[in-house]
């Protein structure tokens, strides 16, 4: 499998920009994240196999909606990578109407 | 760099209900479940309350305290989830009065109807206990005003 390199913040730009994306997630404790020198990319990990969205999504539309629209916004610079979307989290606080 | 647009993913679309897609896989972590299955437990009429009375005396403590409001909607709640199914347990307060069996059913439909939809996580199973009844007079003291300031 060809893996070329993945630029997280376009990743994590793309991710956000996608609608009823509320944020990106960093997993239960934080972790997750691209460790860059001096900095980290919170929601986006990048592995050989697999390139993982992390993101916490808006309450009413259905999950695997939002998730294949992210992966759909994020796909074009996983850099031939599988792009596996995990919900962290759902804004319970502002319901909307479904 | 342009601002993405969302583009149109539609319901029928191969991947677009699926969460093991040949794109990659979508993961739901156990918290969004347990969210959705609290609020919806909470939303049919009858349920007073979740959770036993351990973490409803917590929660209540919790919520007096001005910086982390009202209790979570995870309360009472507990959940396993798979890649493709999830089966839920709840702690349920009825209001007094209710026929426990009807609204143990309804609860249940609401959960799977809920969970099901927003995730599409298949619900394997729904355990209900009820471990309370709510008379109505237990907890009203506290919504007096007090006499001292």
């Amino acid at each position: 499998m060809c893996s070329e390199p993945v630029d997280p913040d376009a990743v994590a730009a793309a991710a956000l920009g996608c609608a009823d994306v509320v944020a990106l997630g960093a997993g239960a404790f934080g972790e997750v994240a691209t460790y860059l020198p001096g900095r980290r990319v919170p929601g986006v990990r990048i592995a050989d196999g697999e390139l993982e969205v992390h993101i916490v999504a808006r309450w009413g539309p259905p999950l695997p909606t939002i998730a294949q629209r992210v992966r759909h916004a994020v796909e074009p610079l996983s850099g031939g990578r599988p792009v596996a979307v995990v919900v962290d989290d759902i804004d319970h606080i502002h319901l909307s109407q479904e | 760099m342009a601002q993405q647009t969302s583009p149109p993913v539609t319901a029928d679309g191969p991947d677009a209900g699926g969460l093991k897609t040949d794109k990659g896989r979508t993961s739901i972590s156990d918290s969004v479940v347990e969210k959705i299955a609290g609020i919806a437990a909470r939303e049919v009429a009858g349920v007073h309350e979740m959770g036993t009375g351990a973490a409803r005396a917590f929660g209540a403590i919790k919520g007096k305290l001005p910086t982390t409001g009202a209790s979570s909607p995870a309360q009472g709640v507990k959940v396993e989830v798979g890649e493709e199914q999830a089966a839920v347990d709840l702690d349920v307060v009825v209001e007094y009065g209710v026929s426990i069996p009807d609204l143990a059913g309804a609860v249940r439909n609401n959960v799977i109807q809920r969970v099901e939809r927003m995730t599409g996580l298949e619900v394997t199973e729904v355990n209900i206990n009820v471990g309370d009844v709510f008379l109505g007079d237990d907890d009203e003291a506290e919504a007096e005003e007090p006499r001292v300031q």
